[in-house]
């Protein structure tokens, strides 16, 4: 059986608003193997979102934990939560949030420079990367999606399915150990969407651990294990493959 | 290393930075300015103050009265290793009378050659030996002097008379030289402050004419003297005709304005504080066996002294005053000369005018800085505003794992980076300002017309085309080729027949110029003839230093709310 990556453990989150108390998640309780992939399925507001902020310690629960490898994330000081961040999880939003002045290949490599360089794998020596070796795998990273002939390009020149490479090249640049997907083909054209979500499928085979959020049941079926919100409480659908 | 990277990248955003960076740039260079033109000010100031008045003064405890026992004062003085020379000198006031009625002026007794070498008195003359000799030939020629109704006139028509302060004189072929002490022929000369005769007026370039210099002609010098207890009732006023020898300049208004300097012998005759001399000793019956003696040694109210050049590179001044303060204390204890005199430096004779300007300065610097507060407020607004345009990028970074203290970090570099480029422009500008500003003064003042209608050409007609281009723009929907494109028409289409119309129309530049001048330092109300300024390195660092931390408090508060934002919410901002 595969180690438990990243675990919720009875995981709520209410916001006050207005002077009453709206209860967004309430009791959840997900694991993420290593290499492991679940599927958040969920309407519009059902707090599908707020379940991957609080998984990428951008969030804190308002009751329960969430555990990386067994430690407890919100029980570390804020600067280990944005190394947390940085070094192990990568986000992919719906909106992309590419940085606007930065060509496509400085948004990839931008997460690399937050910090000390990252580390090669162990198989690899495990020693910090050179800034060249760091912009040869930005560089690798965009081929790899696809944009191998538009690293100078800004994002305001891209399309909405390159913009989307480029945040996937993004979050795979630290080589994190989940990749945390916000709809991830949500602003994306049937075909373009498509070509998107055959990159995870891609990544997901070669051993990546994500959570994909969608409300998409086409995107939710690529994963192993599907998951749906109602009513701020998570109702176990399916577990496609292990 | 992110934050190096958004930082250069902000930098090179188009009007946000632009504006931050000039508000400090303006700022930086305001104050610049004014620091070096109000420096440039006091600096000449005291360097007038200076060379009117030696490095060192003893002054009479009695003031009027005076002291005696100079004589050996002055070797005593000049026998101390830091004493260059020193010179006796009688300060009085007095009344001169050119015809027109009389003017109260400040009569010094001095020794000329002496005072020359103590401030350069040679360099500050107005006239030269040629001016005054062709003078002399022609107000001979036509018998001017006796006509003026002089006394001796036709003696002192062909009369030497010192025009330099070594006593070089002006006579005609044939003539003995006079005896160097300016008193000739029965005239003493005097020289004159510019300011001090009314005929004398400057012209536009600030300078004054020869034609107008009262130089060769008499006046009457009226002062009061002072007797030994300090009273001038003792004595009736004394009167006595000069001649004017030269004139000279030393830069400040009120010494030019007032003082009249004449031969020491003569003021001390005329103030009755030469040495007296009474036949003591002879039989009262037979007023047989006596003998002359001095039974009063003469009184001057002053001692002026130079120090050695060492001294003005080394060392303080007030060390050197301390000292010659010893040494006549020490002498008049020696002499039995009663009170003994004070020693002041130049800075305290002058220490009103100089604490005045010094003053003018602190509070003129103080309005600046606070105007340059304006620089603060406005690198906040911007930051402000770039942080409320940049909300979701921070959600991004905090995304990524940019902590909070990185966000800060990168607006703050931010503040600093506009901060160096606002102060380095502000340093460069201000510094070619200051380092032309005279340059920049002359030219407007002789080419502002030409410029100006060349530049209105230009700019009126980008503006006018632009306007144009904006309509039919928008019409095509082509609304920056059609604006840029049309501006450059309107420019063209002014500025080529403005330009022609200057070149080839007789007298129409000069007409422009004569009529459209800016003068902003006019030499005939200022008493230099350049507008005084000066670079110093030291106020620069700190003034550019002033404006890159400006710039980085400017930033604080903006910074702070940055990375205040909660992430989830920034990555959400619309």
């Amino acid at each position: 059986m595969s180690d438990v990556l990243l675990e919720a453990r009875a995981v709520g989150r209410t916001f006050r608003e207005g002077g009453r108390t709206l209860t967004v998640l309430d009791g959840v309780d997900l694991t993420l193997n290593d290499g492991g992939c679940v599927a958040v399925l969920g309407r519009s507001g059902s707090g599908k979102s707020t379940l991957l902020h609080l998984l990428g310690g951008l969030d804190r629960p308002t009751a329960g934990s969430v555990h990386f490898r067994g430690t407890d994330l919100f029980a570390m000081n804020e600067l280990a939560i944005d190394r947390y961040r940085n070094r192990q999880v990568g986000f992919v939003f719906q909106q992309y949030h590419l940085l606007p002045e930065l060509t496509a290949l400085e948004n990839v490599r931008v997460a690399s420079m937050i910090g000390r360089a990252p580390r090669k794998p162990v198989a690899d020596g495990g020693q910090r990367e050179s800034r060249t070796e760091l912009r040869d795998r930005a560089e690798a990273l965009l081929t790899r999606v696809g944009l191998g002939e538009r690293l100078r390009h800004k994002p305001s020149k891209l399309s909405g399915g390159e913009r989307q490479r480029v945040a996937i090249a993004r979050a795979l640049m630290n080589r994190p150990a989940v990749l945390l997907a916000d709809e991830p083909t949500g602003n994306l054209d049937a075909d373009t969407g498509a070509s998107v979500m055959e990159l995870f499928s891609q990544l997901h085979a070669e051993g990546q651990a994500m959570v994909l959020v969608t409300h998409d049941d086409n995107v939710a079926a690529r994963a192993d294990r599907v998951v749906r919100l109602v009513g701020g409480r998570l109702q176990d659908e399916s577990a496609n493959a292990a | 290393m992110y934050k190096r990277l958004l930082i250069l990248k902000y930098l090179r955003r188009k009007l946000a930075p632009l504006f931050a960076a000039l508000a400090v740039t303006l700022c930086t260079a305001m104050v610049i300015i004014v620091i070096s033109v109000m420096g440039g000010f006091l600096d000449m100031l005291r360097d007038s103050a200076k060379s009117v008045t030696g490095d060192l003064v003893v002054e009479a405890a009695y003031g009027l009265r005076g002291f005696s026992h100079y004589e050996g004062l002055v070797e005593a003085l000049e026998a101390m290793e830091d004493v260059e020379v020193a010179t006796p000198a009688i300060q009085a006031m007095g009344l001169i009378n050119f015809r027109e009625g009389p003017l109260p002026v400040i009569v010094q007794g001095v020794e000329f050659e002496k005072l020359d070498r103590i401030i350069g008195l040679g360099e500050r003359t107005m006239w030269t030996r040629e001016q005054i000799e062709e003078r002399t030939a022609r107000n001979a020629d036509y018998g001017f002097y006796s006509r003026q109704g002089l006394e001796n006139g036709a003696e002192v028509m062909r009369a030497p008379y010192p025009v330099g302060p070594s006593g070089e004189e002006v006579r005609n072929e044939g003539e003995e030289a006079g005896d160097g002490d300016g008193d000739v022929g029965g005239v003493a000369t005097a020289w004159l402050g510019i300011e001090v005769f009314p005929g004398n007026f400057r012209n536009d370039a600030g300078g004054y004419d020869f034609v107008n210099s009262p130089v060769g002609y008499d006046f009457t010098l009226t002062v009061v003297p002072i007797n030994r207890s300090g009273t001038a009732g003792s004595y009736t006023p004394s009167r006595k005709t000069f001649l004017v020898g030269n004139e000279f300049k030393s830069g400040l208004f009120d010494v030019d304005r007032q003082t009249v300097l004449v031969p020491l012998g003569v003021l001390q005759d005329m103030l009755e504080m030469g040495p007296v001399e009474e036949f003591v000793g002879a039989d009262p019956i037979t007023l047989e066996g006596g003998r002359l003696e001095m039974t009063e040694p003469g009184r001057v109210n002053q001692v002026i002294i130079k120090v050695t050049d060492d001294v003005s590179a080394t060392r303080d001044l007030q060390e050197v005053r301390t000292e010659v303060e010893k040494q006549v204390r020490a002498y008049f204890e020696r002499v039995d000369g009663g009170l003994p005199p004070y020693v002041v430096t130049w800075e305290e004779v002058h220490g009103q005018l100089i604490g005045a300007v010094k003053n003018e300065k602190g509070l003129i610097t103080f309005l600046f800085v606070v105007i340059s507060a304006v620089a603060v407020v406005m690198v906040a607004t911007t930051f402000y505003m770039t942080v409320l345009e940049k909300t979701r990028d921070i959600g991004t970074l905090r995304a990524i794992g940019a902590s909070r203290v990185g966000i800060a970090a990168l607006f703050l570099g931010y503040g600093l980076a506009i901060g160096l480029v606002g102060a380095a422009a502000g340093t460069g500008f201000a510094a070619l300002v200051v380092l032309y500003l005279n340059e920049i003064q002359a030219f407007l003042a002789s080419y502002l017309g030409v410029t100006g209608k060349l530049a209105i050409a230009l700019l009126g007609g980008a503006l006018g085309g632009a306007i144009v281009g904006v309509a039919v723009g928008f019409v095509r929907r082509r609304l920056l080729l059609w604006t840029s494109r049309l501006a450059i028409v309107g420019a063209a289409a002014l500025f080529v027949p403005a330009l022609l119309q200057i070149l080839l129309q007789d007298g129409h530049a000069a007409m422009l110029n004569t009529k459209y001048s800016f003068q902003m330092w006019d030499p005939q109300t200022y008493f230099f003839d350049e507008i005084p300024a000066r670079l110093s390195g030291v106020e620069v660092v700190w003034i550019a230093a002033g404006a890159v931390v400006s710039s980085v408090l400017g930033a604080v508060i903006p910074a702070l709310v940055a990375s205040a934002q909660d992430p989830v919410e920034a990555l959400r901002y619309e």
